[in-house]
Formats: structure tokens, C-alpha cells, sequence
């Protein structure tokens, strides 16, 4: 499943979700090491619309069936100092500017999310240096999928 | 940023025995025979991967024609890398030995293929002897697992077991999945009954196993056309059945196209009053030389 779109700005606040060691004790078993404390934002085209949606119906946020192939992965939320962190389901996919360098990275969908129309990437390393990239910039998603 | 789709050519939408068909001194096959325009090749479908890599599925015995036709719409990179077979049965594997010593010469053409597929081609003489010659190599997939036929091809193949009569192989739908859009090639099958599991409909199973595009089996329009044979020898699903099961086609529903058509199948000739119904209802006949960007 492949997904497009532009990376944009968020309110910059994912890092302090992205720090907390609960979450990130949980991102180490998806990505292989801890992840970069923060996500990047990618507001998708109208026909990557679709397939997203898809994985929100995975994820369990939208109705619609179930497809067979996708591997949704759950963060479990949290409690911490009298606050309540959220869950979330990973996909494991990959994520490139030109289509052909692909860095590892999961989609994360936040269960509080109010994005339809924004993939939030998380990964090991800093992606806009790494990919590199800035907003406005296209990048493509490659979902993982066993079937 | 432009993106190459994977393309996939179709090469043949007849059944087996092709339109017309040998024997047969009916209406049906004396028209085609009068007007070679209307005549149509055992199905099969070109792919031709983001990297230039060109596939085959099935290896008919007019593979001459077909590449011919897939030649003609600039899409052939000569030769093919690989083919999938789906199952044993005479038109989707009669060509094989094309691709020898006594035809074509070519050598290390990937053949992926189920076990008993592997086994049935192994056991086969003329077969055996293309792989001691090394034209071909047998690749043996997993069920239900996607690999790519040749690396860096840009798409994935994914064998689903079909249950179809089984006295030489069993037999496998494949799903075509490119970065954007996924097609199911099932050309044959015994019964919606069998394939479908539990009380899934047919859109609700290609919703599952996410389909864009499905161009299943639509060998008989309905069983009143074969007068001359026992149809419990050669099961398939009517389209009309297929039909009553499908319904309209609502917005969302992903593409079906008829194929594997038998040289009775009204749906051969457009202009039928059946071939009307099925448009009308928003379906399709699937067409030798159409293209579907994946």
C-alpha cells in the first residue's frame, strides 16, 4: 500500500508524547531501537485518501471491512502523574523522496487523532535531515501488508 | 514527482480451447471462423513491471499471437523474465514448450508455480527436459505469501488456492498488487460455494483481500449453452449466478471483468442482449489489448 503526499508542520507538540518512556519502550519492539522523539507530518494527496482510510478501519477509528494482509501493531496508552496518555496502532512501513532511497520508519495513528487526512511517521532517526526534507516537500509511505 | 505504474496487458480472454474452437461446427465458431476479427485467445495477461521487467501469466499455445498483440501496444520488453502458472489445465500451460529448445531457445525464464504444479512439470518429460537445459527454473510459492517475480519488479504476486477440479494440479487465483492499485486474476474456479468461506459475498471477499480490479471466471453465461456435455465434468459458476449474487454495481465496488469465456458464452459477441445486461449493471467483459495502470 503506497501512500503520498507533502510533509507539513504540526503544532510541535508530538515530542512530548514521543519522549515518554512508556511509549517508547513499545516503539523500540516496532522500529528496532528507540524512536525519534517526535513525528513527521504528512498531509496526504486525495487518492492516498483511500487506502488510509483503510488503515483507520485496521486500526479500529473507522467502520468499513477489514482487509486481509495488514498488520496493525498496538501502543498501549498509559497513565502517568494523574495523566492520561492515549494508544495508538503502528504499521510498519517506509518512507522515501524519490521513490527509490527508503528509510524504515510505522505509520502512527494516534486513537485520539483528529487527523483523517495526515499520516504521522515515526522512525529511529530525525527524517527531515535524514530523508531529508522539508514542508511542502513530497514524500512517499509504503505500508508493509503479508499478503 | 511522476510515478511508473505497473502495467498489466490483457493477452486473452477466451477459456481454453480458444474462440473459435477446434470441433466445433456451431453458429457460434463458424461466425468467428468467417471473421478472424472475432476470434480470441485462451486467457492470459502481460505485466510489465516499474523497471521495464515484462511477465507473463499462463503460457497458452498462441503465445505467438499474444505477443503479437502486446508487441503492438509498444508494451513488450523481449523476452519475458518470468511466467505464473495458475494450474495445470490445457490452455493456461499449453505453450510452455514454446519456450525451448524447439521454438523460442530462451533460457533462465522464471516459472512460478504451486508445488504440485512443480511436481506435475517435473514428472512431465518434455518439461523435465527444458529445466535439465536450463531454459527454465521453477520458483514454488507460498500460498497466501506475495513475492516478486523478478527483483526490483515494482509489484508483487499472491497465489490465493482456488478449489477447481484437480486431476493434474491444484489451482491459484493471483492477486497483481502495484503501489497503488491491486488486481485478481481467477480465471477459473468450481463454485462461488466453495471459494467464498462462511457467508462472505463475492464484493466483501475482494474488499478483504483489498481489489481494485477482479477479472474472474465468466466461462459459461448460463448452463443452457452446453447441450452436448455433462457439466458437473467441467463445474464453473454461471455468470448469470454471478450475477444474481453481485447485484448492481454500487460506487465503491471495485471493477469485475467476464473472462475465460467459453466459445458459447454469449458475452463473446457485444452486441447480445446478455453482454447489454451485464454492462447495464455496471460490470465488464473483459477485452483482449486493455490495460489496467497498477
Amino acid at each position: 500500500m503506497l501512500l503520498h503526499g507533502a510533509v507539513s508542520s504540526g503544532l510541535g507538540r508530538a515530542h512530548v508524547f514521543m519522549a515518554q518512556p512508556h511509549y517508547q519502550e513499545q516503539f523500540k519492539e516496532v522500529l528496532g531501537s528507540s524512536a525519534w522523539p517526535g513525528t513527521l507530518n504528512v498531509n496526504l494527496e486525495s487518492e492516498s485518501l483511500n487506502p488510509y482510510r483503510k488503515l483507520r478501519v485496521a486500526s479500529g477509528l473507522d467502520q468499513g471491512t477489514q482487509i486481509v494482509g495488514l498488520n496493525p501493531i498496538r501502543i498501549q496508552g498509559f497513565e502517568r502523574d494523574g495523566k492520561s496518555f492515549g494508544g495508538a496502532t503502528a504499521f510498519l512501513a517506509n518512507i522515501s523522496v524519490d521513490s527509490k532511497t527508503w528509510i524504515r520508519c510505522a505509520l502512527l495513528i494516534p486513537d485520539l487523532t483528529r487527523h483523517t487526512e495526515t499520516a504521522e511517521i515515526i522512525s529511529n532517526t530525525f527524517l527531515r535531515e535524514d530523508l531529508p526534507c522539508i514542508d511542502g516537500e513530497e514524500v512517499w509511505i509504503r505500508v508493509d501488508r503479508s499478503l | 514527482m511522476t510515478r511508473v505504474s505497473v502495467e498489466v496487458t490483457v493477452l486473452g480472454i477466451a477459456q481454453d480451447g480458444g474462440y473459435p474452437q477446434v470441433g466445433c461446427l456451431k453458429d457460434c465458431c463458424a461466425k468467428a471462423r468467417g471473421d478472424s476479427t472475432l476470434s480470441r485467445m485462451p486467457v492470459s495477461l502481460g505485466l510489465k513491471g516499474t523497471d521495464g521487467s515484462t511477465h507473463m501469466i499462463e503460457a497458452s499455445r498462441m503465445m505467438s499471437e499474444q505477443f503479437g498483440l502486446w508487441s503492438s501496444l509498444g508494451n513488450l520488453d523481449w523476452p519475458p523474465s518470468s511466467f505464473s502458472l495458475t494450474h495445470a489445465h490445457l490452455g493456461h500451460i499449453d505453450g510452455l514448450g514454446l519456450l525451448g529448445r524447439e521454438a523460442m531457445g530462451l533460457s533462465g525464464i522464471k516459472v512460478h508455480c504451486s508445488e504440485s504444479m512443480s511436481v506435475l512439470i517435473q514428472k512431465t518429460p518434455s518439461w523435465e527436459m527444458m529445466i535439465d537445459q536450463g531454459v527454465i527454473e521453477l520458483n514454488i510459492w507460498n500460498p497466501m505469501g506475495p513475492f516478486e517475480p523478478s527483483e526490483g519488479c515494482g509489484f508483487t504476486i499472491t497465489a490465493i488456492p482456488i478449489p477447481h477440479r484437480s486431476e493434474l494440479s491444484d489451482n491459484h487465483a493471483l492477486i497483481i498488487r502495484g503501489e497503488a492499485r491491486s488486481l485478481l486474476f481467477m480465471p477459473d474456479q468450481d463454485s462461488w460455494s466453495e471459494t467464498l468461506v462462511g457467508d462472505v459475498g463475492i464484493l466483501q471477499w475482494l474488499r478483504q483481500l483489498d481489489i481494485d480490479i477482479a477479472l474472474i471466471d465468466g466461462t459459461f453465461w448460463d448452463y443452457s449453452e452446453i447441450s452436448n456435455r455433462d457439466v458437473t465434468e467441467i463445474p464453473h459458476p454461471t455468470v448469470t449466478e454471478t450475477l444474481s449474487r453481485l447485484g448492481k454495481r454500487g460506487d465503491r465496488d471495485p471493477e469485475i471483468h467476464f473472462t475465460h469465456l467459453n466459445h458459447t458464452n454469449p458475452l463473446l459477441d457485444e452486441r447480445s442482449l446478455q453482454s447489454e445486461k451485464l454492462v447495464s449493471m455496471g460490470w465488464e467483459i473483459c477485452k483482449e489489448g486493455s490495460v489496467f495502470y497498477l
